[in-house]
């Protein structure tokens, strides 16, 4: 569950990205973020895992308001979300298998629990034969897949996404999608944020769209 | 989706404190050989250093040591040095009726009382062969036809503490002249130890920040050299704590290396001082004890690098914000 209340945010140098931005959207249901560049989908989706905070207004994750949480407490609270940035953020010197494994190591999962499941996530996105390969040696699109396992290897509740598919060729975009709509149906709550909107035209989603800062939503 | 939410921590649930436990063993020991990886990639800096943790140890160890053998020696040279010396009237020296001279007499009483561990009379004549042998005056002494010196007669107590009282004793009786302590040389001794121990103290101020310092700016390069590592492992849910293990490693073994240098340096030290102090005649008594002293350092240098590192990180990874 992700539910914004009123959220405004303000950046240091007086830019407004956000203003009176609310919505909900319930445990397990996908929906898709849109908006022209420069319209504040990424400054939206930084406030979910503390990133950033909100100038003013609330954030609710699971009817828990983010606010509140300890900072001792919000590593505990980023280990429920899988975060998915269009860079793919991997680290080069590791293998493909350690960087997927990164989130269970976090999270002292034993040894033989990490294999299986980094094995079952490189299955799910079509790698299984690249795990000791290392991210340079692997093309842009294998990346991001690479980066999409990391996310939801530890089943996270929630999966965010912001342009995860804005380097990549409109074949392996649509089969990225649809790896998404299968967590989604496996019950993870999800946010996609993206201009492609003839890629989301083939999914039956609700939208929040954004424009300059404020939320029309459809379809919630 | 309560259903995700149970399976989580049925997952939780299902990982014993066992398996937990070994999972965190598992993570020390990969950041143990993170932290070796992190090394070995910057051999000459992490080298460069330990040397400046080491030469900076090696001093004040170095220093320990002597004053540890110093110390040692000086309980020996209390006992040879402090003694209660006699200068008797010249009277003394000329014998009575019954035959021996008072001096001969109160040498005997002195050589039968249990507090004394050696007594030693010095006749005048030897006292002024003493004398010319040490100032090299022979023409001088041939000449002479009065030997001036009184009749000497040193008392060593057994034990040197007694000295203040056996000297007041002493010079009460009618032969004697006077009785004063020498203890000059354990004094200067003394005097010698107590500064070399502020100096050790002020060794040791110094040491603090130079290993601070060091562990600290090999901290900074790797947190700027893991910026994006970090980063990365603050959005995925990592505590601090987890993001600082190998680093506090990293820290230790820095502490470890130059502690490791410091004892190899030290004992080189060492033994140039006691070579050294021997040619002068001041022989230093060598034990086991100070090379086990060294080998309680190589702990302590690996907790100082850890709390510098940890202080370190604390420090700097407050600037290192989240992706
Ligand atoms: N760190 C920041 N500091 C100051 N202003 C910022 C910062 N990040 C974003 N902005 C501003 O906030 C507004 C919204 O930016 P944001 O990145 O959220 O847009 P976006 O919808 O993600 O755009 P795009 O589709 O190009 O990624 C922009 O005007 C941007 O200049
Ligand atoms: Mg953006």
């Amino acid at each position: 569950m992700i539910q914004f209340e009123r959220v405004c945010k303000t950046y240091p140098g007086g830019q407004v990205a956000l203003h009176d931005v609310s919505f909900r959207i319930p445990q397990g249901r996908l929906a898709f973020l849109t908006g022209p560049s420069g319209s504040g989908k990424s400054s939206l989706l930084r406030l979910i895992p503390q990133i950033d905070r909100p100038s003013s207004g609330k954030v609710l994750i699971n009817d828990m308001d983010i606010a509140r949480v300890g900072a001792w407490r919000i590593p505990r609270l980023r280990r429920h979300i899988g975060v998915i940035f269009q860079n793919p953020h991997l680290l080069n010197e590791w293998s493909v298998f350690d960087n997927i494994a990164l989130p269970l190591r976090v999270q002292h999962y034993p040894r033989e629990e990490i294999v299986r499941r980094v094995r079952a996530a490189l299955d799910k996105v079509g790698l299984f034969e690249r795990e000791q390969a290392r991210p340079l040696e692997l093309s842009g699109g294998e990346q991001q897949r690479v980066n999409i396992a990391r996310a939801l290897v530890a089943r996270p509740s929630i999966i965010l996404a912001d342009e995860p598919t804005g380097n990549l060729d409109p074949e392996l975009s649509f089969e990225i999608m649809r790896l998404f709509m299968q967590f989604n149906a496996a019950g993870v709550t999800m946010l996609i944020a993206t201009h492609a909107l003839d890629l989301i035209d083939a999914f039956d989603a609700p939208r929040l769209l954004l424009r300059d800062g404020r939320l029309t939503t459809e379809g919630l | 989706m309560m259903k995700r939410q149970q399976r989580l921590q049925g997952i939780s649930r299902q990982l014993g404190m066992k398996t937990r436990f070994q999972a965190w063993v598992d993570h020390h020991r990969d950041s143990f050989q993170d932290a070796l990886r992190r090394l070995v990639r910057r051999p000459v800096g992490q080298l460069l250093s330990m040397l400046v943790i080491g030469l900076s140890l090696t001093l004040p160890i170095t220093l320990l040591l002597t004053l540890h053998s110093a110390r040692a020696g000086l309980n020996g040279w209390s006992q040879e040095l402090g003694m209660v010396q006699m200068f008797l009237h010249a009277s003394a020296g000329q014998a009575t009726d019954g035959g021996e001279d008072a001096a001969h007499t109160l040498f005997k009483q002195l050589q039968a009382d249990p507090r004394l561990r050696e007594v030693r009379m010095i006749p005048p004549e030897e006292g002024l062969k003493q004398l010319a042998e040490l100032h090299k005056f022979d023409s001088l002494l041939s000449e002479m036809k009065h030997n001036p010196l009184p009749i000497v007669i040193e008392v060593y107590p057994q034990r040197p503490e007694e000295l203040a009282a056996l000297r007041s004793e002493l010079a009460a009786r009618p032969e004697v002249a006077s009785a004063r302590i020498d203890a000059q040389a354990v004094e200067r001794l003394q005097g010698l130890i107590v500064s070399a121990e502020h100096l050790l103290a002020l060794f040791l101020l110094m040491l603090a920040p130079t290993l601070a310092i060091t562990v600290s700016n090999t901290i900074r390069l790797e947190l700027e050299h893991r910026v994006d590592e970090i980063r990365l492992m603050q959005l995925i849910g990592a505590t601090p704590g987890f993001i600082r293990r190998p680093l506090l490693y990293v820290g230790g073994l820095l502490g470890l290396g130059g502690t490791l240098m410091a004892v190899v340096m030290t004992l080189f030290a060492a033994h140039a001082i006691s070579e050294a102090m021997g040619q002068v005649g001041f022989a230093l008594p060598s034990s086991a004890a100070p090379a086990l002293a060294l080998l309680a350092v190589l702990p302590l240098g690996f907790l100082l690098g850890v709390f510098a590192a940890w202080l370190a990180s604390v420090v700097q990874m407050r600037n290192i914000r989240v992706v």
